[in-house]
């Protein structure tokens, strides 16, 4: 029998419904009056996961770079020949999906039938069929997605920032591989990281919508079948706090050089409160640091040393955390030296009381944000559950996080040897 | 959807829509100007400088503080070209009181913000601040140059700039980097006098709030603003190609891009047959289901990405597709292989049912963000436009597989352009 459960957050106005499905999935339900209805069926894997362990097996088994994602294309081929995106089609739906380095997640959005569609979302997904000449169709689709991927300058950056960090963490592998390592993708590897990783245990299906729970359950009950659970013992391998390199450089087609400054962070709690804690804090102290009010900012900009925008964001979570900071500069070595010296005013002089209790009040903005839109709800919803958190509790822990809490996290994070930076700069004519 | 309507002075709007479902409301100014050469580097380059700083808040900082104190409210603003003419849109983001414990009023301080933004500019001299605007010139010339980046979007605007050589459209919508160096603190304040005194303003308000206080606030935020709001041209139409024009550039990069410029797209000033393009490109490349996905993409295996689109102020449909440079020819005849089937009715009842429901799934959608509501809304003012939601998705229920052939068969091909890659070692460190 599957169980039912309301979680509520009256401050927020929000609510979900959480079913304990019988197969073994965990399905939740976030009631909105909204035009349209998102699902997102996701599992945790991605391209982190470049080497695993079946609980039985003496040894990892390994795998190409580019198979998460290789396999989500994949999914997409039915047995019958059908195409998966008929199947939404027919009845309105826009059907998607991703792969990131903890995820891979199928959705859909509709703004009708959602319960024909969250049928099909939940049976493409649960029917993997894959053979040699399908693999070998898809070779050439995903080799134009990498060269699309080699020619976009920011993905470089993204890329050369974090083989500039990590040493032997998975997450500098570039999510869709290179067109030699896809080469040696198969149809067994597939069926094989398949039926590690797509076990309904491992995965979880969020709807947000104008939907029933009810409903949801009963279309959960007529496709899903009873899964017993599987162990998998992960590949976390350990890093040192300090950068496996200073700098990555390469020459692109770009009009001036662009910038990322990697802050390596290797101080992960075990435990997923703790975690969600640091995210509300990091959120606030970027802010804090780096947005237009910011020392750093406006000495950049106003001397014209940064030719934009600044872009900052972090990712804090089971597997890795980081802080980044980029931009465009015709002298990144000059902007690095501001970072420094930025940094180092700032752990001499301290933080602003004043300016955290301003970021933190307008954090609540971007907290309640996240709301507005079935889709952001949804996939926000994914990423705090598959790192054990509950998206609902955001605002609490916001509402909790302290001017020491965030003096503290920028002591602990804040120091050189976790430092690197990437640079792509323009080809220079010969 | 159709937004209720408010007069608030000469030329100027008000566009109301109740929206209960989001916990922030959205207050955006829209200014329609013609499109020209100069006044695009003008306009493109005004925000940066409003935004910038004004009289009460004379810093970047100071500004910024300002908004996060307003419990994180957001400024942006967005330039698009449209058909013949340019909007230059101001929005101020912000939480509804209720999610708010102090009493503060922030619909009331939103107003002021704008307020300050539009009629508090930190001047000297009667103009701009020199410093100012020499800081934001800077950036704004950097951004023209920057297109370069991003390959796609490149190869649409140098199809735009040869295809339409010696119609207005092929004015850059951010400037170009003369025009934006010839800016003056002088130049850019009368722009911004103009703008004011001249430009017909549409100010659309999302969300919570009454239309009668909204009306009366705007109405005296305005009151002063001596107003001659100008008529707006109408958008050069090309009807038909008369021969097809290619172009090939070389790139240094690792894949290529095509695209492909077509006349003959209706203005969705015209119901139907606005409605029977829309299932028509829809059903050709607009969906993971049109024919160009299914064959280009899916079938032949030669690209990842295959779209049409379509520009249709200006009455252009785009084909754009990131191939290697190897499969040009192949990949440009399948692209028109695919017309040709449509123009003979090689469609099926499956096709064209899956392309409605696809449209009517995006229009529905549009209601869900603030963002959509107002550019949807701003887009039926530029395009004289008044049709209601129910009255787009039954046109759209009603389109024929006639009116789809037709469609197709009214677009001949009168550019392609080719971003040649060609892939270069690069240097590694």
């Amino acid at each position: 029998m599957s169980e039912f459960k309301t979680v509520q957050n009256d401050a927020l106005a929000e609510s979900y419904v959480h079913i304990r499905h019988d197969s073994g999935l965990d399905i939740y339900v976030i009631p909105k009056s909204f035009s349209t209805v998102y699902a997102i069926f996701g599992t945790r894997y991605g391209s982190i996961d470049s080497r695993f362990r079946f609980a039985d097996a003496s040894e990892d088994t390994v795998v190409p770079d580019g198979i998460a994602h290789f396999l989500e294309h994949k999914m997409f081929e039915n047995e019958n020949g059908e195409d998966t995106f008929l199947r939404f089609a027919r009845f309105g739906a826009n059907a998607n999906a991703y792969t990131s380095f903890d995820k891979t997640c199928y959705l859909f959005s509709c703004t009708d039938s959602p319960y024909d569609s969250l049928e099909v979302l939940l049976d493409y997904v649960t029917h993997p069929y894959f053979t040699e000449q399908t693999v070998q169709k898809e070779q050439g689709i995903i080799g134009q997605e990498i060269r699309m991927g080699e020619d976009n300058p920011h993905n470089r950056l993204l890329y050369g920032m974090l083989e500039c960090l990590y040493e032997k963490n998975p997450v500098k592998i570039d999510i869709a591989g290179t067109v030699e390592s896809i080469s040696h993708i198969t149809a067994d590897l597939l069926f094989s990281c398949y039926n590690t990783f797509y076990n309904l245990h491992n995965m979880a299906l969020c709807i947000c919508g104008d939907v029933d729970a009810q409903k949801v359950c009963e279309v959960a009950d007529r496709v899903l079948k009873k899964q017993a659970p599987q162990t998998i013992v992960r590949y976390r391998p350990a890093e040192a706090p300090q950068v496996a390199k200073p700098r990555y450089c390469a020459k692109m087609s770009v009009s001036a050089p662009l910038f990322s400054i990697g802050i390596k962070d290797v101080a992960i709690s075990p435990d997923p409160a703790v975690r969600a804690k640091k995210r509300a804090a990091l959120s606030v102290l970027q802010n804090m640091l780096f947005d237009k009010s910011s020392p750093f900012f406006l000495s950049i900009y106003e001397s014209g040393l940064l030719n934009g925008s600044l872009d900052y964001w972090y990712e804090h979570n089971e597997a890795f955390s980081l802080l980044c900071v980029s931009g465009e500069s015709d002298d990144p070595e000059a902007i690095y030296r501001e970072f420094l010296s930025y940094i180092d005013s700032v752990r001499k002089e301290g933080l602003d009381e004043a300016s955290f209790l301003r970021h933190k009040r307008a954090q609540y903005a971007d907290v309640l944000d996240v709301f507005d839109s079935t889709e952001s709800l949804a996939n926000q919803f994914i990423a705090e559950l598959f790192d054990g958190a509950d998206l609902l509790d955001s605002a609490a822990y916001l509402d909790a996080l302290t001017f020491t809490d965030v003096c503290e996290l920028f002591a602990s994070l804040f120091c050189e040897k976790a430092y690197a930076m990437s640079i792509i700069e323009p080809i220079t004519e010969e | 959807m159709l937004l209720s309507q408010y007069p608030i002075a000469d030329g100027i709007r008000l566009h109301y829509h109740r929206a209960e479902q989001f916990k922030s409301n959205e207050l955006t100014v829209s200014f329609l100007l013609p499109l020209e050469k100069e006044s695009a580097a003008l306009t493109t380059l005004l925000p940066n400088v409003l935004l910038h700083a004004t009289e009460h808040y004379p810093t970047l900082a100071q500004l910024n503080d300002h908004t996060n104190d307003l419990y994180g409210a957001s400024v942006s603003f967005d330039t698009e070209k449209k058909g013949d003419l340019f909007s230059l849109s101001i929005s101020v983001n912000f939480l509804k009181n209720e999610f708010i414990s102090d009493g503060t009023d922030l619909l009331s301080e939103a107003i002021s913000l704008l307020e300050e933004i539009l009629y508090c500019p930190l001047l000297e001299n009667g103009a701009f601040c020199e410093r100012i605007v020499a800081l934001e010139k800077e950036k704004a010339i950097a951004a023209i140059k920057s297109l370069i980046d991003n390959k796609r979007a490149y190869a649409a605007v140098r199809l735009i700039d040869e295809m339409c050589r010696t119609e207005r459209y092929s004015i850059r919508a951010n400037g170009t980097v003369e025009d934006m160096e010839a800016i003056t603190p002088n130049s850019l304040y009368a722009h911004y006098l103009t703008l004011l005194e001249r430009a017909p303003i549409e100010i659309f308000f999302i969300g919570s709030g009454d239309p009668t206080v909204l009306c009366a606030r705007l109405g005296a935020l305005f009151a002063k603003q001596k107003r001659e709001p100008l008529s707006l041209p109408s958008t050069e139409i090309i009807a038909r190609a008369e021969r097809v024009n290619e172009v090939r550039e070389p790139q240094q990069a690792q894949q290529s891009n095509l695209v492909l410029g077509f006349r003959g797209v209706p203005s969705r000033a015209d119901l139907e047959k606005s409605a029977a393009f829309a299932v028509f490109c829809d059903l050709y490349g607009g969906s993971p289901t049109s024919k160009l996905f299914l064959n280009v993409r899916e079938k032949k295996s030669l690209c990842y990405f295959c779209r049409a689109s379509a520009r249709s102020q200006k009455g252009l449909m785009l084909v754009q597709a990131g191939i290697a440079a190897e499969n040009k020819s192949v990949a440009q005849e399948e692209i028109l292989y695919q017309l040709d089937l449509t123009r003979a009715g090689e469609i099926t009842d499956e096709e064209i049912l899956m392309a409605k429901r696809d449209i009517t799934n995006l229009f529905r959608a549009i209601s869900d963000s603030p963002a959509t509501i107002q550019s949807h809304a701003l887009n039926l003012c530029v395009d004289g436009a008044s049709y209601s939601m129910d009255e787009y998705l039954a046109a759209i229920a009603a389109v024929t597989r006639e009116q789809i052939i037709a469609a197709a068969k009214n677009l001949t091909l009168d550019t392609v352009f080719f971003l040649e890659g060609i892939a270069k070692e690069e240097a590694d460190v």
